[in-house]
């Protein structure tokens, strides 16, 4: 203990969020028939507590005032929050309540029989006693401690039911103030999702795989069902009766009572980290992507970007893109995932109009200066003066920048595919029995062995009683969930053999998930072949005013448009990189009048890595990427002699260059956001080498649809 | 075959039950375990994911426990479909009456029963 910081600490009563105290001394032991009450600050505050052999472990993560008691406790910080430890006594039982948010923590010399009948709740602090009622049901002790207490803290019965199996109240939105149940329950350890090597967890394997998540997703979803075939809820009876059915469901226990080494893998999804949608502008001079990727959102995505590539203009784009033959099944289906198999049986629309996608840009705004129509004016005066004809062009505001046809050849991506049906059912066929048998073993093992059987029979049937509110909201369910745990772990106690049961199960079925995430990656991963067409206003594309000079007084050239002709390469590997490889040519769609250039402009090559970094918690995903550009430019790259800022452009020859791009996909939403910096030897409009920045928003408006309830 | 209060079954000796699991949307993932019987599938065609038997055990005061695990696919972005969901119709003999159990999304990879024989 260190006595100068508990001496402060109790004098304050008080401890706040995010306060580093360490302390290194050992651990004093709890104080006989005392309590400590801890309450919240905020409403964001945890308080969890866990017990083990060693002692009592209270978490606090926000902040909180804690009060009563408080001698026997050491205060240290992790990561968590801020962490109260003591030591317990022999023959001493820790009891645990809560009001509300407010937590009460009181140990009791004797059996919890004991405690039960002659409740004695000393306060260090009066100021802080609660009322008798809270008092003895603060006192009623928990059974004896058990074996285990890693994240759990000591199970709790209600006032007047002694030691017996707990009996959960049903839980109604009217229960308590707080919607908490007043029963007492744990708090299961968040899930640690055990992603294949190298693979970051995604933002629906950190919410899946969490017990308490999964239950209370399941139970909310059981509450309002309704007919698929009708669209009308399904009864309230029977809704409540499908929900309670949900407690039958064994595996989000196991995985809470599991011990902390086993992984915690409930679901997981490899959806989320899906990188290989191209939603920026496939324009070859523009936007912040070097490559264009293997895949486009099924329905839509738009993008906006600032920045070129290739080009010295720093316009900014607006992107749209989208699949409309998706777009008619989605609106023809009514539903997300049953519009994937819409018109899958007719030829024209499988093989010619969904793998069909289009994207159109424009121009939003002109790089500009504060003098820029001065220096403007002026460059335009120099040139004609120079010149014997000249024509002045330059993108507005709103101009159609270009757009792209997509087809895609080989695109086998989507996990829901009727194609993958027999691998899901192969899948199932090899992974699901191992998992079966371990959970049948040990709910086998509990129903009949006569040491549990009783007790787990009467869990059950609390489980059964648990939910009679069709309105329950979701932290109800939480609360509930956490409240089954308590009286589960309560079941089982510190039994060897049904802690060794319950810890098999709980590996085989983060087995199963795994080997499920390994599925979704393998299909996300696969090879992605598409052809785009592109075309490009070149003109509306310039940021700046150019000017065309011709040796032909009655010749006005405009500047030629663009066709690119694109294809592309996508294949994901280890860790869920996505490489992207693309092989372009592009060729002016008209010969000014006067020149004598080839119709080839240039050939490109392009080669992007995308690399999924871990996520950043409720933040998102960040990717990483790498790419590298080569461009042989062929002819001048505006087709004849132009004038830029004063500068003749009418460079050929090679250009090369490398970008490193920051993304980060914000969790949930769609929303993709890169920055990019690139560096090249020279640009097609500068022979310069050049250092820029780009900078852009997409968003797959897949998500909304996918979301849509 | 009726419902238990503690959301099991109660068998009559010999009884024959049959299980079956439909599903509203395309690609079933469902299995099943089985102990204290044995267990026997049909061949199933969508809707229809599973369609298995068993007949009880003679002995009075016997169990037979079963395992389901019912999973569901995801889009890309790693959510599940509207109005997916499994149907679980248990039948017994004669004057059985168990109500179907729907089961939407998220996957539930551990459902118990325990079939009791009297």
């Amino acid at each position: 203990m260190c006595p100068s910081m508990h001496s402060k600490l109790k004098m304050l009563g008080r401890l706040l969020a995010g306060l580093t105290l360490t302390c290194v001394a050992g651990i004093p032991p709890l104080h006989a028939d005392s309590c400590i009450t801890l309450n919240p600050t905020t409403a964001a505050t945890r308080i969890t507590v866990g017990q083990d052999e060693a002692g009592v472990t209270v978490r606090i993560a926000g902040a909180a005032n804690v009060s009563g008691d408080i001698s026997s406790y050491t205060v240290s910080s992790d990561a968590g929050g801020v962490v109260w430890t003591a030591a317990l006594a022999a023959d001493t039982t820790v009891s645990t309540s809560r009001n509300g948010g407010v937590v009460k923590v009181c140990q009791t010399v004797g059996p919890a029989s004991t405690a039960t009948q002659s409740p004695t709740v000393p306060a260090v602090h009066p100021t802080t006693q609660t009322s008798p009622a809270d008092a003895a049901k603060a006192a009623t002790s928990a059974p004896s401690a058990p074996a285990r207490g890693h994240d759990k803290e000591a199970p709790q019965t209600k006032s007047g039911e002694g030691g017996g199996p707990t009996k959960p109240a049903a839980v109604s939105s009217g229960q308590d103030q707080a919607g908490a149940p007043a029963e007492t329950a744990v708090t299961c350890a968040p899930a640690q999702p055990q992603a294949p090597s190298g693979v970051p967890p995604t933002s629906d394997q950190t919410t899946l795989s969490d017990p308490e998540r999964v239950f209370t997703l399941g139970v909310e979803k059981a509450l309002t069902a309704k007919d698929p075939s009708t669209g009308v809820p399904f009864p309230e009876e029977d809704r409540l009766k499908d929900a309670r059915r949900r407690l039958q469901d064994l595996a989000p226990f196991i995985l809470c009572l599991a011990k902390p080494t086993i992984p915690r893998r409930l679901l997981s999804d490899a959806e989320e980290k899906r990188i290989d949608q191209q939603v920026s502008t496939t324009q070859p001079t523009t936007g912040t992507s070097v490559a264009s990727k293997g895949s486009v959102p099924w329905l839509f995505g738009f993008a906006a970007e600032a920045g070129a590539l290739t080009q010295s203009s720093s316009n900014n784009v607006l992107t749209f893109n989208g699949t409309p033959a998706n777009v008619v099944k989605a609106l023809k289906a009514k539903n997300y995932l049953a519009s994937y198999t819409v018109g899958d049986k007719t030829p024209l629309v499988k093989w010619l109009f969904t793998p069909l996608s289009f994207s159109v840009s424009f121009n939003v705004a002109q790089s500009s200066s504060s003098n820029s129509s001065t220096t403007q004016a002026m460059s335009m005066a120099r040139s004609m003066a120079a010149t014997p004809a000249s024509t002045t062009t330059a993108g507005a505001n709103g101009t159609l920048a270009g757009y792209t046809i997509r087809y895609s050849i080989w695109n086998h991506r989507d996990a829901r595919a009727p194609r993958y049906q027999t691998l899901w059912n192969n899948f199932v066929d090899a992974n699901a029995p191992a998992m079966l048998d371990a959970i049948r073993a040990l709910g086998t093992f509990l129903t009949l062995d006569p040491r549990f059987g009783e007790k787990f029979h009467e869990w059950q049937v609390d489980n059964q009683n648990a939910i009679s509110n069709p309105d329950m909201k979701p932290e109800q369910v939480t609360q509930l969930f956490l409240q089954r745990v308590a009286a589960l772990r309560k079941v089982i106690g510190s039994d060897a053999t049904a802690q060794e049961l319950l810890d098999k199960a709980a590996v085989s079925i983060a087995n199963y998930s795994e080997a499920r995430n390994n599925i979704l990656t393998s299909i996300s991963n696969s090879t992605a072949v598409a052809f785009e067409y592109t075309d490009t206003q070149q003109s509306n594309l310039l940021g700046s005013p150019v000017t065309v000079t011709n040796s032909n007084p009655a010749v006005k050239n405009p500047i030629p448009n663009l066709s690119t002709f694109n294809f592309v390469v996508a294949k994901g590997s280890v860790g869920a990189t996505q490489f992207t490889a693309n092989a372009s040519t592009t060729i002016y769609n008209s010969i000014p009048a006067g020149t004598h250039i080839g119709r080839v402009q240039s050939y490109r090559a392009a080669v992007q890595a995308d690399i999924p970094l871990p996520e950043i918690t409720n933040v998102g995903m960040p990717i990483f990427t790498f790419s590298g550009l080569f461009m042989s430019l062929l002819n001048q790259p505006l087709g004849q002699t132009v004038v830029v800022n004063d500068v003749p452009i009418s460079f050929t020859g090679n250009i090369w260059l490398f970008q490193s791009k920051f993304s980060l996909k914000v969790k949930n939403s769609g929303v993709k956001i890169p920055v990019a910096l690139t560096y090249t030897n020279r640009t097609e409009l500068n022979k310069e080498s050049d250092v820029r920045g780009s900078i852009g928003v997409t968003y797959n408006l897949e998500s909304l649809f996918a979301n849509s309830k | 075959m009726t419902s238990r209060p503690d959301g099991n079954f109660d068998v009559d000796a010999n009884e024959q039950i049959q299980i079956t699991i439909v599903k509203s949307l395309p690609n079933c993932a469902a299995a099943l375990g089985l102990s204290g019987a044995t267990l026997s599938c049909q061949p199933s065609q969508f809707p229809v994911c599973k369609q298995c038997s068993f007949t009880a055990p003679a002995t009075p005061s016997s169990a037979v426990t079963l395992t389901m695990s019912l999973d569901f696919q995801s889009d890309e972005q790693g959510n599940f479909a509207d109005g997916d969901m499994y149907i679980i119709k248990f039948a017994g003999g004669p004057g059985s009456n168990v109500r179907p159990i729907h089961v939407e999304p998220p996957p539930a990879l551990g459902l118990f029963f325990v079939f009791f024989v009297h």
